[in-house]
């Protein structure tokens, strides 16, 4: 408020101005959300998972119609109850009169997080898939039902395919809400630029890109997958994902800092993102700084079980003042706590088996380095082939100074796997 | 005629002894008798012992109320010729009766063990032994240090574990206060603290021998095998201190005592692996350069040895 009293005449002048020129925008795109309001209810539909035992919906989402013929895009998370258990749940439509109606499961794609559905009973209307991206800053709108409260438009901006993406998310500005997912987005002439998907807090939404939408439908044929194949198709597209996720990883040429006395990957891919930060008690009688670099997104499979994640992260210590004994001691409560970096139960794996031991590896001119490392797997209990790796090392051949690196990965085969242990340990080098 | 009786308890314990003189020997309640029997169970003449042809002894029931009874409480038939070293049950009162040339078992001499313990029990090794455990406990404290030091940061694990060792010593105390009459407190916190001093050194060892060998199954079956072996020890010689039980009862009691202890302790750790855990069991142990004894293999080696992490049924 004070700074408002401050303000001279004439800025009071351009700050009236800029104020109306707001409120038109504002009417603006009030006016275009009404008219999509008006226009696309019917093409908009609450998607809602129906527990056959109780009767009562389990979960909720959005969905709309992309054909004539009423096949309509959805989230997977939307219907993942009911692909991962079909005999336990069915799925119904409810469109914008309340009328509900069957839905039958065309297509799956767990990795982008889209299904295709088909509708019984339908209107012809559809919405149309837009031929590009709107630019940066142009007015989209998200349509959905949030909190299952009814059809909603959120006017807000589209900001471009987000880079810290490896599924090439589109940022917008516009608050998706649960139950808004598997709703679209649309451009201002009323076509989709991207499905709704997620949202990180206050008006940060985030879609699946048109193009994956689209290559998503070309692939689909028309006829319902055998609910028998659910897992078999999941697997597959998981296998398929990560092959070329960690194969891109792998080909390129990985940026490496300096860190300590080492030299360390740094961002390996432009949707890992490092941070850093370092141990700060003024009681401690050794330094501790940490790189930490992740991937940011996860492919959901069920409420309880998700997977796709890159974690790394390297500690540096040292010391002056503690004596080798005590040093090795802290080092000991600082490697006792490696896990995984995504979410499962023991219906979707196993338990993880390690292998310890001693890993000597040369460095260029000094003498080798002795890491004591450990290298755990556990295995997909419905996608076979598939793993969650991590990786510990610790060096112990100085009194005073360690490197401790560390990775997970989750939903990868042996070759990847050992693959990128091998990549990853050799890209560390000593100054 | 001449008799020793004692009077023992249920255990057979001595609780008093007399020897009784006379052509005849009475025993009863009252004071008239030769033996008196403070027993509301036993009537005031209850029984006479006689002599009997050949030097021997006949005990005879004086019509008491509540009988003669052999050890196994069957009632004897009177007047019966009365056994040397056999007991003789009074209404509820247990007596022994001997003659003066029963024959006595061989000396025992003080053996080694003995020996050790009284030895244990001098203020100058039951001193050192206690220094020992608190200098341990301290090293322990002083190698986990990491930050500015605090007195409370010594104090507590010490005065922790000077006072686990004093209850258990407490406890073989109060058991050899029952049994033996007393306490050899001073022997027993000994060996107490020895052994606490002992199992830091174990587990230092187990440390070194997982961190050099990485094999977690070797080490710890090697790991409890030696604490049963240690605790049975200690066990054994606490017995011997407090109890009268012969050496291979003492092993028994000794041996089964420890593996139910290590066994209930490690319970949790079992059940924590079979449970289903989203958390990796690698070894976590690392110790500094000067006692690392093996050198490492290639990183395409450890890749090679590792592929068994991925087999799982």
């Amino acid at each position: 408020m004070q700074v408002i009293h401050k303000l001279s005449d004439r800025k009071w002048i351009l700050f009236s101005t800029l104020l109306c020129l707001l409120l038109q925008a504002n009417v603006s795109l009030a006016q275009d959300a009404k008219k999509l309001f008006g226009e696309y209810n019917n093409r908009i539909y609450q998607i809602r998972i129906i527990e056959l035992a109780s009767g009562k919906q389990a979960s909720i989402g959005s969905g709309f119609q992309i054909t004539e013929d009423g096949l309509v895009i959805s989230n997977f998370h939307v219907v993942a109850d009911y692909v991962h258990h079909p005999e336990r749940y069915r799925i119904v439509y409810a469109n914008h009169q309340g009328e509900n109606g069957d839905v039958t499961l065309i297509n799956i794609d767990v990795v982008n997080d889209l299904s295709l559905l088909k509708i019984t009973q339908t209107s012809t209307d559809y919405i149309q898939l837009a031929s590009s991206l709107p630019a940066h800053g142009d007015p989209i709108y998200s349509l959905g039902n949030p909190h299952d409260l009814g059809l909603t438009v959120v006017p807000g901006t589209f900001n471009g395919i987000t880079t810290y993406s490896a599924y090439e998310h589109i940022h917008i500005s516009a608050a998706i809400n649960a139950g808004m997912s598997g709703g679209p987005t649309l451009n201002a002439a009323g076509e989709i630029i991207g499905v709704n998907v997620a949202s990180s807090g206050n008006q940060v939404g985030f879609l699946i890109p048109l193009h994956r939408l689209r290559s998503f439908v070309l692939s689909s044929a028309d006829v319902p997958i055998d609910s028998a194949a659910h897992q078999a198709l999941m697997g597959q597209q998981l296998v398929q994902h990560q092959q070329q996720n960690i194969g891109n990883l792998l080909a390129q040429d990985w940026n490496i800092r300096a860190f300590g006395e080492a030299n360390i990957p740094n961002e390996i891919a432009s949707f890992i993102r490092c941070w850093g930060f370092t141990e700060d008690d003024p009681e401690i009688k050794y330094t501790h700084a940490t790189s930490y670099c992740r991937e940011e997104e996860k492919i959901y499979i069920s409420s309880q079980f998700n997977t796709g994640v890159i974690l790394y992260r390297f500690d540096w210590f040292e010391t002056s003042q503690l004596n080798s004994i005590q040093f090795y001691n802290v080092l000991k409560s600082k490697i006792s706590n490696a896990t995984a970096d995504n979410v499962a139960n023991k219906e979707n794996v196993t338990d993880y088996k390690c292998h310890d031991g001693f890993i000597k590896t040369s460095a260029s001119q000094l003498s080798p380095v002795t890491t004591k490392a450990a290298y755990c797997a556990r295995s997909y209990k419905k996608y076979p082939g598939l793993y969650d790796v991590l990786y510990l090392g610790i060096t112990v051949d100085q009194d005073h100074k360690a490197l401790l690196s560390y990775f997970t990965l989750s939903g990868v085969s042996q070759e990847m796997s050992t693959q990128f242990t091998k990549k990853f340990i050799s890209s560390i080098s000593w100054n | 005629m001449e008799l020793i009786a004692e009077i023992i308890n249920r255990a057979g314990r001595t609780l008093e002894r007399h020897r009784l003189r006379g052509d005849t020997i009475s025993i009863g309640r009252a004071y008239d008798n030769q033996l008196i029997l403070s027993d509301d169970t036993v009537n005031p003449h209850h029984a006479l012992i006689q002599g009997g042809q050949d030097q021997s002894q006949l005990i005879t029931d004086l019509d008491s109320a509540n009988g003669i009874k052999n050890e196994r409480h069957a009632e004897i038939e009177t007047p019966a010729i009365l056994e040397s070293g056999k007991t003789y049950i009074f209404g509820k009162t247990r007596v022994r009766l001997f003659r003066p040339d029963h024959p006595m078992s061989a000396t025992v001499s003080l053996n080694q063990v003995d020996t050790a313990i009284n030895y244990l029990g001098s203020s100058v090794i039951s001193f050192a032994s206690i220094l020992l455990l608190v200098s341990l406990t301290a090293l322990q404290v002083w190698a986990n240090l990491s930050e500015e030091t605090k007195w409370d940061d010594y104090f507590n694990p010490i005065f922790g574990v000077l006072a686990v060792a004093l209850i258990v010593t407490l406890f073989w105390c109060l058991i050899g206060r029952i049994v033996k009459h007393e306490m050899r407190f001073k022997s027993q916190f000994t060996l107490v603290s020895i052994y606490f001093s002992l199992a830091y050194c174990e587990l230092y060892l187990y440390e070194l021998f997982i961190y050099n060998s990485m094999s977690f199954i070797i080490t710890s079956v090697l790991y409890v095998l030696i604490s049963i072996v240690m605790l049975a020890t200690l066990f054994w010689f606490n017995l011997h201190i407090a109890t009268h039980q012969s050496n291979p009862q003492r092993w028994k009691l000794a041996g089964t005592l420890s593996v139910i202890i290590v066994s209930v302790s490690m319970l949790p750790e079992i059940i924590e692996q079979t449970n289903f855990s989203t958390r990796p069991h690698y070894i976590t142990e690392i110790k500094p350069p000067a006692v690392r004894l093996v050198s490492g293999n290639g990183l395409d080696e450890f890749l090679e040895q590792s592929s068994g992490i991925f087999l799982h049924e």
